[in-house]
């Protein structure tokens, strides 16, 4: 009994013991008792044998995308050397119906994989393996990662959702009863006769729980590392020590949170019953519940349109309008040349180049302002709901503990919000680049004289190696940590308050 | 006394916080992630139409037949399954299927969270609340010793078990009941088309499913609970049955499949195709280089110029002859290694979808997404439609074109376009893509067995219960 122990350190000159004494005696007594148990046992066997399969899936994952990144890569190079062969230089500029797979390959910003998506799989798989860049603007290309119907029926498995699921259950299983279990058997009773504070021992507690909580966690992070390691991957390589600190910092703080909301229910109630209840379903519904819920809520109060539509949307309606800019070049192109309607003839062209280009030039300035403007509206219409629906999502999901620690855990990661947002930004900020030198300064144009089109150039294509040159975002762990700062700060201060609520409730509780 | 048993159950579980909470739960859960969900199907139609649309905009342009947009299901609202995750649309061109992207491309969070649905709220928070209704119910009975007194009473043993069972099912079904009723009000205002043929009963089916589930769980804790002496005990390994089998069998199994039936990755069977296609081209062109160059000799054409002669039959005629058994060739290989990788990927599945029946669980899931027509059956009813799409396309288009490539060391050439005489069909008569969904009739059938294992469960684990309650010692 720790009153045991407390009387017998106490009494040999009769002053109370000190409270750092009381702290560290609880502390231990409550991790000799836990370590024993079952539920400890059995959750931390549960998430040790899953913790090798769960990175072992993550490794070969992570390594099949690091190949087909290399492979896109390596085409990407051998695409650029064709184009600089052909002498041609990249013209894409104008949207031709043939396509132009080649040319359009050379500007391609290829994604490679995150290595620590091995622990923290994230949004990696699921983000576009390349960026295509078009006169109608950003192109995704495929996801990373080859959809998995069985997988999304019944869901992913990685190091992440261990910790998220398992160890947070763990922490809500250890902390049920250590209140209110004593409360029931009566020894909280004999151990508050004793010289010991109200919160110093309450203090004891959480300072035994967070210890017996770092025992699976430290553990299993070893054990991550080891079998990344077997597998081919090492996670410690190019500065990803200090993220893998990090994340299992906010591991643990995620964890001390969930433990702190346990000994706050079990203060309250009355029974362990009520206590165990009442935790589980919070438990169930801060980790499985309100976090997609959360999603769908942000997306059914501000719809949006999903990006394969917008860009056919683009598309369409480009179409219209440089369709009619085509034949109005066409018209132009008839009546300087006298060529009879339907008839096309590059020669003529050359031969009347500079009057036909005079007459076009103020036609195809007009087409692009007329492009310009209706993919500006588009764009900043989407981006418009896509922020406001990303914030509504975000406000929700700061209710779940579960979901700040699984946002910051992936942004911390690399593989996270913040990683894709600044994919994104750098994929938009290279197609703004490709704007100026390229897109809105098209090298040739098609012209169609009432039906039959021909392709007329009007100054020599940019070569690839012209081309602004795509800047890939840094991936340094400080960055990264500091999008993650605000929502570990968010964690840090729940489980303040869940703490100081404890401890109000704690000290309330009536011994009678 | 069954009876007064089954009134003395009902009862106090009503006064208990956990009705509160089960209560609380699915009125707030369900018709909430219900009406949500109609949220999402409506804009999935919506996309759906809109992109229809600019396909059949487009197809003026002389494309039609060549691209085939997926319909939403509309009972993906109760179960998602594999609606966000396979391809929504495809596209065609020769030798190759080409998919689009799944419906849940470029959100980010669903990525990491997934979804929540009322397939997702019976599987994971139900299951969970009918384990914490049913944990203490004998062992609970055992601590406080009330367990003795009744059945000092003149009562069959196994009458107890049942009328615990069915008190706890009667209190748990109430309000997931009630709170469906109540989300199927909302989707009808919300304008979700229920009345619609075949939701309607797919819904009732759905309902009738959740709650064979829900006893499924409640029974796993009955027996828990009879086994055990102390009902800690009993919740502790209650939980750890419940992260195995809801959170952990399913997910693993699809690990442990992949650990023993290892399949190729996609991209890299596509390379394989890519390759064999380049090599198989450029054999037909070195086949055909001389008869080109003995055509341009004939027609006396410049320099670095060849052509094909549509207008000389006995041309059209040679160049089939050299190029039919290549072309026959690359098909039969393409179709060799398509079907390779898709035998085993099926295998990859079936294995998966076997070890993962070891929990109750992911047989709900499959047995919700297939009622839904989100699973697996409709999943192979899609792509085998593109498939059967694209072998019509080929045998109208596709085998009556020609595409020749040319290469002499510095200068290559390309031909294209369709056979003369062949008979390609004008643009408008060609096919559309179309899917149906499978009739209800079709589903339940696939379905047999999966349901039949789940009432297994159910009555394996009463059986269970039933033994161990018999052996319980008084004393």
């Amino acid at each position: 009994m720790i009153s045991d122990d407390l009387r017998s350190e106490a009494t040999p000159d009769g002053s109370p013991p000190s409270v750092a004494f009381v702290i560290w005696t609880v502390a231990l007594r409550e991790m000799a008792e836990q370590v024993r148990g079952l539920r400890f046992l059995l959750v931390v066997a549960l998430v040790l044998a899953l913790t090798p399969l769960a990175v072992y899936v993550g490794t070969s994952d992570f390594r099949s995308r690091l190949e087909d990144a290399n492979r896109l890569a390596a085409e990407q190079a051998e695409m650029v050397a064709r184009v600089r062969d052909n002498g041609r230089g990249v013209d894409i500029s104008w949207t031709v119906p043939w396509t132009t797979e080649s040319e359009l390959a050379a500007v391609r910003s290829v994604r490679p994989p995150e290595p620590l998506s091995v622990l923290v799989h994230g949004l990696d798989g699921a983000m576009p393996q390349y960026w295509d860049y078009s006169a109608t603007g950003l192109i995704l290309g495929p996801p990373a990662w080859q959809p998995q119907w069985l997988a999304d029926v019944l869901g992913q498995l990685d190091f992440e959702f261990l910790i998220r699921v398992a160890l947070g259950l763990l922490a809500v299983l250890l902390a049920f009863d250590a209140v209110a279990g004593e409360k029931e058997l009566g020894t909280l009773r004999a151990l508050l006769s004793q010289p010991v504070s109200r919160p110093a021992l309450l203090t004891g507690k959480l300072v035994g729980g967070i210890f017996t909580l770092l025992i699976p966690l430290v553990t299993s992070f070893l054990l991550a590392v080891l079998v990344a390691r077997v597998f081919g991957v090492d996670l410690l390589l190019a500065g990803n020590a200090p993220k893998i600190l990090l994340l299992a910092l906010t591991s643990s703080a995620y964890l001390v949170c969930f433990f702190s909301l346990g000994l706050l229910v079990s203060s309250i109630a009355r029974t362990q019953r009520t206590s165990m209840v009442v935790l589980l379903v919070t438990w169930v519904l801060m980790v499985l519940a309100i976090p997609p819920l959360a999603s769908l809520l942000g997306k059914t109060v501000y719809p949006t349109t999903p990006a394969h539509v917008l860009q056919k949307r683009k598309a369409a309606l480009d179409d219209d309008v440089r369709r009619q800019a085509e034949q109005a070049m066409g018209d132009a192109y008839r009546e300087i040349t006298g060529m009879p309607e339907g008839w096309a003839d590059t020669r003529k062209y050359e031969a009347n180049k500079e009057a036909v280009d005079q007459r076009i030039a103020p036609i195809i300035v007009d087409y692009l302002k007329k492009r310009r403007q209706l993919i500006d509206d588009i764009d900043r219409e989407a981006g418009r709901r896509a922020q406001r629906q990303n914030d509504l999502t975000r406000t929700i999901m700061a209710l779940s503990p579960a979901a700040a620690f699984a946002g910051a855990a992936a942004d911390m990661a690399g593989t996270g919000d913040a990683q894709r947002s600044a994919w994104f930004n750098a994929a938009y900020r290279e197609q703004l680049n490709l704007n100026t030198v390229l897109f809105d300064d098209p090298p040739s144009v098609m012209i169609n004289n009432r039906g039959a089109q021909f392709r007329a150039s009007l100054h020599k294509a940019p070569s690839a190696s012209d081309l602004p040159r795509f800047a890939p975002p840094g991936r340094n762990a400080a960055a990264n940590a500091s999008r993650a700062l605000s929502l570990l700060g968010l964690l840090l201060s729940t489980t303040a308050l869940f703490i100081a609520a404890g401890f109000v409730a704690f000290s309330r509780y009536d011994v009678r | 006394m069954f009876i007064t048993l089954l009134k003395k159950e009902i009862l106090e579980y009503l006064v208990s916080i956990r009705f509160l909470v089960l209560t609380a739960l699915c009125v707030l859960l369900i018709p909430l992630s219900l009406y949500v969900n109609s949220e999402t199907y409506r804009r999935w139609s919506a996309d759906y139409n809109e992109q229809l649309k600019i396909e059949s905009a487009m197809e003026g342009r002389g494309n039609r037949g060549y691209h085939g947009v997926r319909p939403p299901s509309p009972l993906s609202v109760f179960a998602n399954g594999i609606e966000t995750s396979l391809p929504k649309d495809f596209s065609l061109e020769n030798q190759q299927i080409s998919f689009g992207v799944p419906r849940s491309y470029g959100d980010p969070i669903y990525e990491i969270f997934g979804r929540i649905d009322f397939l997702f709220v019976v599987q994971a928070v139900l299951s969970l609340v009918a384990l914490l209704f049913a944990f203490d119910a004998v062992s609970g009975e055992k601590e406080m010793g009330t367990l003795k007194l009744t059945l000092a009473n003149p009562v069959p043993r196994y009458h107890v078990l049942l009328g615990k069972f069915a008190g706890g099912m009667i209190v748990l079904g109430s309000p997931l009941l009630l709170s469906f009723t109540l989300g199927l009000g909302v989707l009808v205002v919300a304008g979700y088309p229920l009345f619609q043929s075949g939701v309607l009963g797919g819904v009732f089916l759905i309902l009738g499913l959740a709650v064979a589930y829900v006893a499924v769980f409640f029974l796993a804790g009955l027996l828990v609970s009879t086994l055990t002496h102390q009902s800690k005990t009993a919740l502790i390994m209650l939980m750890f049955v419940w992260v195995v089998l809801v959170l952990g069998a399913p997910r693993l199994s699809i690990m442990a499949a992949k650990l023993i039936r290892p399949v190729d990755d996609d991209s890299v069977v596509e390379l394989r195709k890519r390759l064999l296609t380049d090599t198989i081209e450029k054999e037909k062109g070195n086949a055909l280089k001389p008869l080109y160059f003995e055509k341009a000799r004939q027609k006396g054409l410049g320099k670095g110029q060849l052509m094909f002669d549509s207008e000389d039959p006995e041309f059209v005629r040679r160049r089939f002859e050299i190029a039919g058994p290549f072309e026959a060739r690359l098909r039969a290989e393409l179709t060799r290694l398509e079907e390779d990788q898709q035998r085993r990927k099926q295998a990859q599945l079936n294995l998966a979808h076997n070890l993962s029946r070891i929990s109750p669980a992911s047989i709900f899931s499959y047995l919700m997404t297939d009622l839904s027509d989100t699973g697996e059956f409709v999943k192979v009813r899609f792509l085998d439609a593109v498939r059967s799409h694209y072998s019509t396309m080929d045998r109208l288009v596709f085998s009556r074109s020609y595409h020749d490539s040319i290469n002499d060391g510095n200068h290559g050439w390309g031909f294209g376009g369709d056979l003369p005489g062949s008979g390609v069909p004008k643009s408008k008569d060609l096919p559309l893509f179309s899917l149906s969904f499978p009739r209800k009739a079709e589903t339940i059938a696939a379905s047999v067995p999966d349901i039949g294992l789940t009432l297994a469960y159910a009555v394996l684990l009463f059986a269970g219960a039933t033994v161990a309650f018999l052996k319980y010692d008084l004393r």
